[in-house]
C-alpha cells in the first residue's frame, strides 16, 4: 500500500498541468457557488437583522385622515402588543430637479415606536426656532447633505425651511420609492422625519394620523386583528390593512432577495454542472491513459478496491486543491457581491461571512463531480479482465464507411483520413469532447448576454416606449381644461395627461396593489408596446406576468378598489396583456376610468416632452407651483437606476465573465492537453516515418479544431436557449426581460474560445515538440 | 546473394559515440565511445544484453536521437549537427524503421499505413507491390487491430520499406513474437534485403537470431564488445529459438 501512496504523489506530479486545470475549473464553480450563496445568506440575515432590530410593524394600513383619539381603541384589540400612529405629508424639496419629499412624524418624546430609526450620523430633531429633521440616507448620500445642512419644502402651498439634524432610515424605507416612480431614485424622493408638532404647524392638521402600523403578540393571528383594525378605520378613507408582505419596501426587497436567490442556484448551478462535466470527462481520459498501468496493478493481484481507492485518492487530491482555492474565491468574490448589494438595500450592515454552510456547500459540490468521474472512469476499466487491458493499445474499432468508401475515399489524403477516422470512429468521445467545448460557448453567452439584455431593456423602455422628457404627479386630480397651462410653458414640444389611481386589483383569490393608469386612446409619449403605429388603448391591459401568475384570459373580470381616494369599487373586463420590462402596470383608456369613477375629465398626471435646453427653466417654474408634488425627469430615472441596479447588474455579469472565461481558458487548455497525450504515439510514428513535426502536428490540431469547429454552432445554440430559460427561470414579478443577444456578445466570446483555443493549441505544440521521438516510442500506454 | 566485401567504403561512420542519460542524481552512460562503420547492402545483427545500448545507438544512427559527443556520418550528412528538419529529411528520404511493437497507425488500413509513407517520399514503390513483398497484399484493406502480431509486424516492414530505403532499422521486430511468426517477419526482412540490397540493421538480445547476419556486432555496457563476420549463413529454416 504504500508504495501505490507514492504512485498517487508521482502521477499527481506527472499530470501537474492537467491536475491544476481541473483544479481551477473546480474552484471556479464552487467558488461562483459559495459567493453566491453567502452573499445571498448576508443579505437575508441583514434583513432580519434590521427588521427584529428596528421593530418593523407586521400590520399596515394608510388613510387619508383618522383622528389620533382611535388609539386606545386601537391598542385595546386583544392580540395588538405595540403600536405606532404617525402623520405624513408629501411636499417638494428645493433643489434643482424639485425632488419629493416625504415627511414623517416621530413618535412623542418617551416612546421608541415602531418602525424605529437608524442614525448614521447626528441625532434625533429637538425643538428650536427652526424645525429640525432626520433625513433618509439615500437622499442625504445622493444630494450630499450633511447634519446642520438648512433646507427648504414647498408643502401645503407653503415654503418651509428646516435644518437637517441627522441621517438615517428606517425598517419601512430600506427601499426608498417616491409615488409613481417605478424604481427606487434616491435623487428624486427624500423621506424625512420630524417632531410631530413641527409636522402639524406646518401641514396645519393636528391630533391625526394617516399610517398605523403595529406588532401582534405572540402566536396571535393577523387575520382577526386586521378585520378589527379594518372596522375601526374604515370610515377615514383607507384601503384597509395590509400585512407587512405588502409592504412597498418590503415587498421589492423580497423580490430582490428572491432572485438573488435564484441567481445564487442557478447561476451557479450551471457554471458547476459545467466544471463538474469538463471534471468528469477529464478523468475519464486522465484515467483512459493510465490504463495499462491498472491492468498491472490488477496482473500483479491488486484487488479491484484497491486500485479504485487508490484512484480515488488521486481524483481527491486533484480537486481538494480546487476546493480549497474555491473556497477562497468564493469568500473573495462574494464580498465584492455582498459590497454590491449595499449600493442598493440599504440595511444598516451587510455583514458578510463565509458561513460553514457555504464552504461545506462548496467542497462538496467539487468532490461529488469529481468522485462521479472517477467512477465512470473505473467501471470502463473494470469490465475489461486484465489480460485485454494490457494489450499495448485499445484502439476503436475503425470502419471505412459507405460515405467515405463513394464520395471522399480517394480524395482524401492518409492523414485526413486519420483525423476523419479519429475522430468518428468514437461518436460518443467526439460528442463529449464537442460538448466540453461548446460549454465554453454557454458560459460566455449566458453572461455576456446580461449586460445586452439589461441595454436593450433600457434603451426600449426609456427611449423607445416612453418618450417624454419630465413626468409629473400632481396631489389632486384637476379639471382637463387646466392641461392647457402646462402645454403653453416655454419648450414644450408635445404633453400627455393621464388620471392614475392607485388601486388593489382582486381576481378570484389574487389581489394585487399598484397603479391604475388612465391613459389617452393613441398614447405617444408612454407607449406600452413596440408595434408602429401605436396600437390604441382600447380596454384593460395588464402586465402579462398577471396572465400567467393569476391565470387570467382576455375577458375575465378584474375588480378594482381604489385606495385613499375613498371610491367605490368597480370591474373591468381583461382586455389583453402587454410586456412590461421594469414594474407592474394596468391601463385602461382614460375616458373610461373617468366613466368608472363617475368623474368628469380630469387628469393628476402629466407628461411632457420638451427641448432639452429648457429643462432647468421648466423644473424651476414647476418647482413653484404649490400642485405639485413629484417631478421626475427621465434622465434622471435613467441615471438612478445606472446607479442602482445597473450596478448590481454590472457587478454581477464581471463577475460571471471573468468566471465565464477563466473556465473557458482552462476547460479548453487541459482537453487539447489530454489530446496531445492520446495522440502522442501516433505523432511521434507519423515523425519517425519522416513527416516534419508540424504536419504530424496539424493532425491533431485539425483533430481538435473540427471538434472546435462542430462545438460553435452547438455552443451558441445552447448558450442561447439556456440564457432565455435562465431568464424565465428568474422571471420575477418586478421585471420581465427581452433576451437579446448582441453581435457583440457573440464576437467577445468568439475572441475569448478563439483565443483560448489558441493559448491550447500553442501549448499542445510545445509539449508536443519537447517530447523526445525515442520516449514516444517508448510509452507503451 | 553474396554480402558485401568489408573492403568497400562505409556510408555509416561513427565516431566515439557517447550518449548519457540522467535519472535524477545519477547518469547512465548509455553509449560509451562507441566507434562503428556499416556498409552497403550487408545485413547487420546488433546483439547484446537488454540495457546494454542497442536501442540508443540504432536511434542514433536512424536520426531519431541525437548523442552527447562522437560524431555520425550518413555519407556526407553529418548526423549529429543536424537540425531538426534536416534529421526529418534524412529519415523521409534514407531510413525505414521496424519497431518491437510495430507502432501502426490503428485508424489506416494496412494499405493505408503503407501509402501514409509513399504520399511523402520522392521514388517509393507501389504500395501494393511493398505489402506484396511480405506476402500480405491480400489483407491490405484491414485495420491494424484485424491482424495478428505477426501480421502487423510484416505491414510495418512494408510500410518501411516502401519508400526504398537505403537502411532498415529494426528494433527487435520479433521480440513479441513467437518462434514461428518470428521467422515469418525473418523472412520478409531477409527478402527486401536481397531484393533490395538495402543495408539493414537487426537488433535482438536473441543470440539465435544472428545467424542470418553478414556481421553480427555484440554490443555490451555501451560499448563495442566484438564484431564477427560470419562467413557461412544459417538458413532461416534451422534457426529456432
Ligand atoms: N530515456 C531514457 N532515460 C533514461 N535512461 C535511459 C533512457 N533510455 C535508455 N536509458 C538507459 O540507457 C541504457 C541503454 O538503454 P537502451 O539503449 O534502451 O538499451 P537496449 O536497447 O540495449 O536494451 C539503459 O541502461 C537504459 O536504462
Ligand atoms: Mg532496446
Amino acid at each position: 500500500m504504500k508504495t501505490l501512496n507514492l504512485k498517487v504523489i508521482r502521477s499527481l506530479f506527472a499530470m501537474k498541468a492537467q491536475t491544476a486545470g481541473i483544479a481551477l475549473l473546480i474552484a471556479c464553480g464552487s467558488g461562483l457557488l459559495i459567493a453566491a450563496w453567502s452573499s445571498y445568506d448576508a443579505l437575508r440575515s441583514a434583513k432580519e437583522r434590521t427588521y427584529r432590530n428596528l421593530r418593523f410593524g407586521q400590520i399596515f394600513a394608510d388613510m387619508k385622515s383618522a383622528p389620533l383619539s382611535l388609539e386606545s381603541r386601537l391598542r385595546s384589540i386583544p392580540g395588538v402588543a405595540e403600536l405606532d400612529l404617525r402623520l405624513i405629508e408629501d411636499g417638494l424639496v428645493h433643489f434643482p430637479g424639485a425632488p419629493s419629499g416625504r415627511f414623517i412624524s416621530l413618535p412623542e418624546a418617551g416612546s421608541l415606536g415602531l418602525d424605529r430609526l437608524h442614525l448614521s450620523l447626528g441625532d434625533l430633531p429637538v425643538s428650536g426656532s427652526i424645525p429640525q429633521a432626520v433625513v433618509h440616507e439615500g437622499f442625504a448620500m445622493a444630494r450630499g447633505l450633511r447634519p446642520g445642512d438648512l433646507l427648504e419644502t414647498t408643502l401645503g402651498g407653503k415654503r418651509w425651511k428646516f435644518r437637517i439634524s441627522g441621517i438615517g432610515l428606517s425598517p419601512d424605507t430600506v427601499y426608498a420609492i417616491g409615488p409613481g416612480a417605478p424604481l427606487p431614485d434616491d435623487r428624486r424622493f427624500g423621506i424625512f422625519w420630524m417632531r410631530r408638532s413641527d409636522l402639524e404647524k406646518w401641514s396645519g392638521k393636528g391630533h391625526i394620523f394617516r399610517r398605523l402600523s403595529l406588532i401582534l403578540s405572540e402566536g396571535v393571528s393577523p387575520h382577526r386583528i386586521r378585520e378589527e383594525v379594518d372596522r375601526i378605520i374604515s370610515p377615514y378613507g383607507t384601503a384597509g390593512s395590509y400585512l407587512r408582505k405588502d409592504q412597498i419596501s418590503d415587498r421589492l426587497i423580497e423580490n430582490e432577495i428572491t432572485q438573488q436567490k435564484t441567481l445564487a442556484i442557478l447561476f451557479p448551478g450551471i457554471f458547476l454542472s459545467i466544471a463538474a462535466f469538463q471534471t468528469q470527462s477529464a478523468l475519464v481520459r486522465l484515467i483512459g491513459l493510465e490504463r495499462l498501468q491498472i491492468a498491472t496493478l490488477r496482473a500483479l493481484g491488486y484487488e479491484h478496491s484497491k486500485i479504485i481507492t487508490h484512484y480515488l485518492k488521486l481524483v481527491l487530491l486533484m480537486v481538494s486543491g480546487g476546493s480549497v482555492l474555491g473556497v477562497l474565491l468564493g469568500a473573495g468574490v462574494g464580498e465584492l457581491m455582498a459590497g454590491s448589494y449595499r449600493a442598493f438595500f440599504r440595511f444598516p450592515e451587510v455583514s458578510f461571512t463565509t458561513g460553514l454552510s457555504a464552504v461545506a456547500l462548496g467542497i462538496g459540490s467539487s468532490i461529488f463531480p469529481a468522485a462521479l468521474g472517477a467512477a465512470t472512469a473505473l467501471r470502463s476499466i473494470r469490465s475489461l479482465t486484465p489480460a485485454e487491458a494490457l494489450r499495448p493499445a485499445s484502439p476503436p474499432t475503425f470502419k471505412i464507411t459507405r460515405l467515405e468508401r463513394n464520395l471522399f475515399r480517394e480524395r482524401l489524403t492518409m492523414r485526413s483520413r486519420m483525423v476523419l477516422r479519429n475522430l468518428f470512429a468514437r461518436p460518443i468521445r467526439l460528442l463529449w469532447n464537442t460538448l466540453g467545448m461548446a460549454s465554453a460557448w454557454i458560459l460566455l453567452i449566458l453572461s455576456l448576454s446580461w449586460m445586452d439584455i439589461l441595454a436593450n431593456m433600457l434603451d426600449e423602455r426609456f427611449h423607445r416606449l416612453s418618450r417624454e422628457t419630465l413626468s409629473m404627479n400632481l396631489n389632486t386630480p384637476v379639471a382637463e381644461r387646466e392641461s392647457r397651462s402646462w402645454s403653453i410653458l416655454p419648450g414644450v414640444i408635445q404633453w400627455e395627461t393621464q388620471r392614475t389611481l392607485p388601486v388593489r386589483m382582486r381576481f378570484l383569490n389574487h389581489q394585487r396593489n399598484l397603479l391604475l393608469t388612465g391613459a389617452p386612446v393613441f398614447t405617444e409619449l408612454e407607449r406600452y408596446s413596440l408595434a408602429l403605429p401605436t396600437v390604441p388603448l382600447e380596454g384593460l391591459l395588464l402586465s402579462r406576468y398577471f396572465e400567467e401568475a393569476w391565470g387570467i384570459r382576455p375577458g375575465d373580470p378584474m375588480e378594482f378598489e381604489p385606495l385613499g381616494e375613498g371610491s367605490h369599487r368597480f370591474t373591468l373586463p381583461v382586455h389583453g396583456f402587454v410586456q412590461d420590462s421594469l414594474g407592474l402596470a394596468a391601463r385602461v383608456p382614460k375616458g373610461l376610468l373617468h366613466e368608472k369613477l363617475n368623474e368628469s375629465p380630469a387628469f393628476n398626471r402629466i407628461l411632457l416632452r420638451i427641448d432639452p435646453q429648457s429643462e432647468s427653466e421648466i423644473l424651476s417654474t414647476i418647482q413653484l407651483s404649490p400642485s405639485g408634488a413629484g417631478i421626475q425627469s427621465k434622465k434622471a430615472i435613467l441615471e438612478g437606476f445606472q446607479r442602482t441596479l445597473g450596478t448590481l447588474i454590472r457587478v454581477s455579469t464581471l463577475i460571471l465573465v471573468s468566471f465565464a472565461w477563466v473556465m473557458t481558458l482552462s476547460l479548453l487548455v487541459n482537453s487539447m492537453r489530454i489530446s496531445t497525450s492520446e495522440r502522442q504515439r501516433e505523432i511521434a510514428t507519423m515523425r519517425v516515418l519522416g513527416l516534419d513535426f508540424d504536419k504530424a502536428f496539424g493532425l491533431l490540431l485539425s483533430e481538435t479544431g473540427i471538434q472546435w469547429l462542430l462545438a460553435v454552432p452547438i455552443g451558441v445554440v445552447s448558450g442561447n436557449w439556456l440564457t432565455r430559460a435562465a431568464l424565465s427561470a428568474m422571471h420575477a414579478e418586478e421585471y420581465d426581460f427581452t433576451v437579446v443577444i448582441s453581435r457583440k456578445t457573440y464576437g467577445l466570446a468568439l475572441l475569448v474560445v478563439g483565443g483560448s483555443f489558441l493559448v491550447g493549441a500553442l501549448r499542445m505544440r510545445s509539449t508536443s515538440k519537447r517530447i523526445g521521438l525515442p520516449e514516444a516510442l517508448k510509452s507503451e500506454d | 546473394m553474396r554480402p558485401m566485401e568489408n573492403n568497400k567504403t562505409p556510408i555509416f561512420k561513427a565516431r566515439n559515440l557517447n550518449k548519457a542519460y540522467a535519472w535524477g542524481e545519477m547518469t547512465v552512460l548509455a553509449l560509451r565511445g562507441v566507434d562503428l562503420e556499416l556498409y552497403q547492402g550487408e545485413l547487420v545483427v546488433l546483439l547484446g544484453p537488454s540495457g546494454s545500448g542497442k536501442t540508443t545507438l540504432l536511434n542514433i544512427l536512424g536520426g531519431l536521437d541525437a548523442a552527447d559527443s562522437g560524431e555520425v556520418f550518413y555519407r556526407d550528412h553529418d548526423l549529429v549537427h543536424a537540425s531538426d528538419s534536416d534529421l526529418t529529411r534524412f529519415r523521409r528520404e534514407h531510413v525505414g524503421f521496424v519497431f518491437q511493437f510495430y507502432n501502426l497507425i490503428p485508424s489506416l488500413t494496412a494499405l493505408e499505413n503503407v501509402r501514409l509513407v509513399t504520399e511523402i517520399s520522392n521514388c517509393p514503390m507501389k504500395p501494393d507491390a511493398a505489402l506484396r513483398m511480405v506476402g500480405l497484399e491480400h489483407l491490405g484493406d484491414r485495420f491494424p487491430s484485424q491482424l495478428s502480431g505477426g501480421e502487423q509486424q510484416r505491414v510495418s516492414i512494408a510500410r518501411a520499406i516502401s519508400k526504398q530505403p537505403d537502411i532498415l532499422l529494426c528494433d527487435e521486430p520479433t521480440g513479441a513474437l513467437d518462434c514461428e511468426t518470428g521467422r515469418k517477419v525473418l523472412e520478409a526482412i531477409l527478402k527486401v534485403h536481397e531484393e533490395l540490397g538495402t543495408l539493414v540493421v537487426v537488433i535482438t538480445h536473441n543470440a539465435a537470431i544472428s545467424g542470418i547476419a553478414d556481421r553480427v556486432i555484440r554490443i555490451e555496457n555501451g560499448k563495442i564488445g566484438s564484431i564477427a563476420t560470419s562467413t557461412v549463413k544459417i538458413p532461416l529454416q534451422e534457426i529456432r529459438w
